[in-house]
């Protein structure tokens, strides 16, 4: 059974994420500040840790460095600074996803459940060393058997679907703007073209990422075109 | 009450003594002034002694020119070294034949006509009378035969033989009063000066000696206090002597006085420096003392009288004014209470008549005592004197003035800035256009008179110069205050120029203005500052605000986070009552509407307040609308509703923020999409206008839009004014927001219950 330690200093609202983790499983230890999260830790096996970030004491950012100086679990930020900057800093000290609250119960336990994967199936996800897998972060394609799963879990696409994900996937990091997705998955001139490619792109995000608003690994680069994150 | 009188005498008591210091200087003065030492510094003082002073030589040259004309007239008047008064002097031709005159004729003869020497002064010749009435006889031009004073041969022309009887008489009796004087301070009474005069022919034997102390040899003449020994002619010169002069003019005296036409002869002349004898040098010698002591008298006077009139001078300054010592008021007398320039006016007017009436008066008295080589200087220091007290006066006045703050306040000039500084700018520019167009004339027409009227003969007058002078200054003056105005008014031109176009920040230069436009200029920057302030000011609050929404709004999260999450947890606790789930539907429904509002107000906030950070970046606008389209095809199609989009099959570059367009182009979307009216089409477009880009986005309304269209964009207007459907009303506000942000144009229209949004873009070549 898989132990998550949770801190905040709003009580109900650890309680909240404790009743929905319980009911997916998962054990979980309460904490309600930074310091007592830290003695939590070094007291109990821990497979993943959820923080607030404004909380007395020790805050959220001081409480992900401190842990990330000796264990490399998945750290969940929580918190209501919803601002770029707040969720770049967390994510640059060390934290492996940032929700913002107000937040959708699902979501989190979509997001604790893909952490806890990662971490676990990292090791034998990677003695597949076949030239026909790609591989972006939890993203894995295997063109031989033309199956996608994003940690783990499989997921089902159409064939075009299959097709421009696996283009952009092959080429991560390169931006495909609509025009050249369509030449090359249609093999057609674009001259004309609809919203066919930004649908399904759209329904692509839809099936592979857990917030589709806020995509993990296939990323709207707005007015230029599309790209997968190199991970 | 005691200490006034008291006080009152002091001030009376320190002027009376700064008076009499005064004149105690002046006295001083004076002794120095009318001393016949005046002039010479003051060096001599203390090492001079009668026989170096200049008087002394001058007495001494002059003695030795009565020795030699003393040897020339012996000849004429004496036989045997006494007065031969038979001795004939005079022989002429007139109507009565050759007549020969004697020295007593003349003298008798003189006598008739007048003629008398008084013993008193030095047997000086006095005369004729004025009662003596000419006869014809008298009148008679006669020829001179011989007189005893010049031989005939030297006769030069026919007018110097001829004369009248009473003109030679008058010659020949002034040479007998010369002779005789000198005979009788020499020769005949007690002296203190020794001489001896000798010629000698070319033979040794035939010689001729002048002396006055024969018993007297050379060596002692010599021995005496101060002596002069001459031997030889010019071509041959011996010199001894201990005087301070070498007294060059005897040679020449020796050779003219000379009878044989020799160069061997002599000259000695001693001094008895302890004076004897009762003579003139004795006199002088006490007079010179005396004058001397009187000099530096005069030197400590002035010194003793200046130093105290200083100090007293310094003490009425401190007590000028106050009634007691202790008393801060100042009393005014009636004649610090004129205008400053009338007192003054008033003083110098008096001072000038002092000087031209008054001083002379006094000088009269002092005329007096004083002998007339003297008048013009004690003029002066009676002058001086008058001017001193008036001006004093005066001073005082404008101490009392001073102490009292009344010498700027009370004075004409004051009054003249006051009236015109009372005035409009428009009158005092007229007053002193007026005054400079006056004195200008005046002054023009003064210097035509000048030029015309004195033909240019007196041009390098100093009247003329100056005034002159004073025209070009003038003017130049005018035209330089002139000139400086118009450079402060581009200034201020410009700085007005450049405040009205939004430089708040401008500011001019207050060193450089003056007068008038200094407190205009000082008034634009006052201006300046304001506009600054305000608009610092209102950035300010916007930020404060804008601050002040984000901290608000994660205070309301953290509550709004247990709301949204035990909701859903009962929700999930399978309740069966309609009524139950319904009322859990409105919580849920309610509670995710302020979770978007609390995220739209932070939104709209900052992009009102510009509290964005963007990232700009070169964008291809037709992309973006094909991908937002993209995002949003599946969600028409759920609300009924067909997007039609024009787009142009190119690459059309903007510079932008991606993710802040993508942000306004889905409020668009969403806002057509929450208010079109169902089973109607959506057109959107990219027209492509030449310099720039414009996307519109045009919708059915399905409530009517009974308001304008800036109201939209006003947060919290939205179009059905009940505020019952999902969205906060911020949607459009914040697309505006930020197009304006990125530097793109943001437009909504209302046509019937069309609505149309633009948003325009310059292009990017």
């Amino acid at each position: 059974m898989q132990t998550i330690l949770v801190c905040d200093d709003d009580k109900q609202i650890v309680e909240a994420i404790n009743i929905y983790l319980t009911g997916e499983g998962f054990n979980v230890i309460k904490a309600y500040d930074g310091y007592e999260a830290l003695d939590l830790l070094a007291e109990n096996e821990v497979n993943l840790m959820i923080v607030d970030v404004m909380m007395p004491g020790l805050d959220g950012i001081r409480t992900t460095l401190k842990v990330r100086e000796t264990s490399s679990i998945p750290i969940i930020i929580l918190s209501a600074k919803s601002e770029d900057t707040d969720k770049i800093l967390g994510l640059n000290i060390g934290a492996d996803d940032y929700i913002t609250k107000p937040f959708n119960p699902l979501e989190l336990v979509a997001r604790v459940k893909s952490q806890i994967r990662r971490y676990t199936q990292l090791g034998n996800l990677g003695q597949q060393n076949n030239s026909q897998v790609y591989k972006c972060g939890g993203l894995m394609i295997n063109d031989e058997t033309k199956d996608v799963t994003v940690d783990g879990e499989p997921i089902k696409l159409t064939p075009i679907e299959y097709n421009i994900l696996l283009l952009l996937v092959k080429n991560a990091g390169k931006v495909f703007s609509i025009d050249q997705i369509y030449e090359k998955i249609w093999n057609e001139d674009a001259i004309g073209a609809d919203n066919t490619v930004a649908v399904h792109i759209r329904h692509i995000r839809e099936k592979i990422e857990i917030n589709p608003k806020e995509p993990r690994y296939l990323k709207v680069v707005w007015g230029v075109g599309y790209k997968i994150e190199k991970q | 009450m005691s200490k006034q009188p008291a006080t009152f005498f002091l001030k009376r008591f320190v002027g009376f003594l700064h008076i009499l210091f005064v004149c105690i200087a002046l006295v001083g003065i004076g002794f120095m002034y009318l001393n016949s030492n005046y002039g010479r510094g003051l060096d001599w003082i203390e090492t001079e002694t009668y026989e170096q002073s200049p008087d002394f030589n001058k007495k001494v040259q002059s003695d030795i020119s009565n020795i030699f004309d003393y040897i020339q007239y012996q000849e004429i008047f004496e036989t045997g070294g006494k007065v031969d008064f038979s001795k004939l002097v005079l022989e002429v031709t007139s109507s009565k034949g050759e007549v020969s005159y004697t020295l007593n004729d003349i003298i008798s003869y003189g006598k008739k006509l007048g003629y008398y020497m008084d013993e008193a002064s030095n047997y000086e010749l006095y005369g004729p009378s004025d009662e003596y009435e000419f006869t014809a006889e008298d009148k008679e031009r006669v020829y001179i035969r011989w007189r005893c004073y010049q031989s005939e041969s030297s006769l030069t022309g026919p007018e110097q033989s001829y004369s009248t009887l009473p003109e030679l008489t008058y010659e020949i009796l002034s040479r007998y009063s010369t002779y005789y004087s000198i005979y009788s301070r020499l020769m005949s009474d007690f002296t203190n000066l020794y001489f001896r005069v000798a010629f000698y022919s070319k033979n040794d034997a035939i010689y001729k000696i002048y002396s006055n102390a024969r018993e007297m040899s050379n060596d002692d003449m010599m021995a005496m206090g101060r002596y002069i020994y001459y031997s030889g002619d010019s071509n041959d010169l011996t010199v001894h002597t201990n005087f301070g002069s070498t007294f060059p003019s005897i040679p020449a005296m020796m050779m003219e006085t000379n009878p044989y036409n020799s160069t061997k002869n002599f000259f000695v002349l001693g001094l008895d420096t302890t004076f004897k004898a009762n003579d003139d040098y004795k006199q002088a010698h006490s007079n010179y003392y005396g004058s001397t002591e009187t000099f530096v008298l005069g030197i400590y006077l002035t010194c003793i009288g200046m130093a105290g009139s200083f100090i007293t001078f310094l003490f009425l300054i401190f007590a000028s004014g106050h009634k007691t010592f202790f008393d801060k008021t100042i009393t005014l007398y009636p004649i610090d209470k004129l205008k400053t320039e009338v007192m003054l006016m008033i003083m110098l007017f008096v001072t000038y008549v002092g000087v031209t009436v008054g001083s002379p008066l006094f000088a009269k008295m002092f005329h007096l005592f004083v002998t007339s080589y003297y008048w013009e200087r004690i003029d002066r220091v009676v002058a001086l004197g008058v001017i001193y007290f008036c001006l004093i006066l005066a001073f005082f006045s404008l101490v009392r003035r001073y102490k009292a703050e009344t010498l700027w306040s009370n004075s004409v000039f004051r009054e003249m800035t006051k009236m015109l500084s009372e005035h409009t700018f428009k009158y005092r520019l007229v007053i002193c256009y007026l005054m400079y167009l006056g004195i200008n004339t005046l002054i023009t027409v003064w210097g035509c008179y000048c030029v015309f009227a004195n033909r240019g003969h007196s041009l390098d007058s100093i009247p003329f110069l100056i005034g002159f002078g004073l025209w070009i200054v003038g003017n130049i003056a005018v035209f330089y205050f002139l000139y400086r105005n118009a450079v402060q008014a581009d200034m201020i031109h410009e700085a007005v120029d450049r405040l009205a176009a939004g430089e708040t920040s401008y500011k001019v230069d207050l060193d450089e203005f003056h007068s008038l436009e200094s407190d205009l200029a000082a008034g634009l920057n006052r201006i300046s500052d304001g506009l600054e302030t305000a608009l610092a000011e209102q950035v300010k609050s916007e930020r404060l605000k804008a601050d002040l929404i984000t901290n608000v709004s994660h205070d309301i999260k953290t509550p709004l986070t247990s709301i949204i999450n035990y909701v859903d947890l009962i929700k999930r606790e399978n309740i069966q009552d309609p009524k139950i789930q319904k009322y859990l539907e409105v919580l849920d429904q309610k509670s995710h509407r302020l979770k978007t509002l609390t995220e739209d107000l932070v939104e709209a906030s900052k992009a009102s307040s510009g509290n964005i950070k963007l990232e700009m970046m070169d964008i291809d606008i037709v992309e973006l609308v094909q991908q937002t389209n993209g995002e949003f095809e599946d969600k028409y199609e759920l609300s009924r509703l067909k997007l039609v989009s024009t787009l142009p099959n190119e690459v059309i570059l903007i510079e932008a923020d991606g993710r802040r367009l993508w942000r306004v182009l889905e409020n668009l979307y969403n806002n057509a999409c929450k208010y079109a009216l169902e089973n109607t089409r959506v057109y959107v477009g990219v027209e492509d206008r030449g310099a720039e880009v414009v996307f519109s986005i045009k919708n059915v309304s399905a409530s009517p839009l009974n308001f304008s269209p800036d109201e939209l964009t006003e947060r919290f207007v939205r179009g059905d004014v009940s505020r019952t459907t999902e969205g906060s009303g911020l949607g459009l506000s914040i697309a505006k927001s930020l197009t304006e942000l990125q530097g793109g144009k943001f437009k909504l229209s209302i046509d019937g219950d069309l609505f149309k949004a633009e948003v325009a873009f310059p292009i990017k070549n």
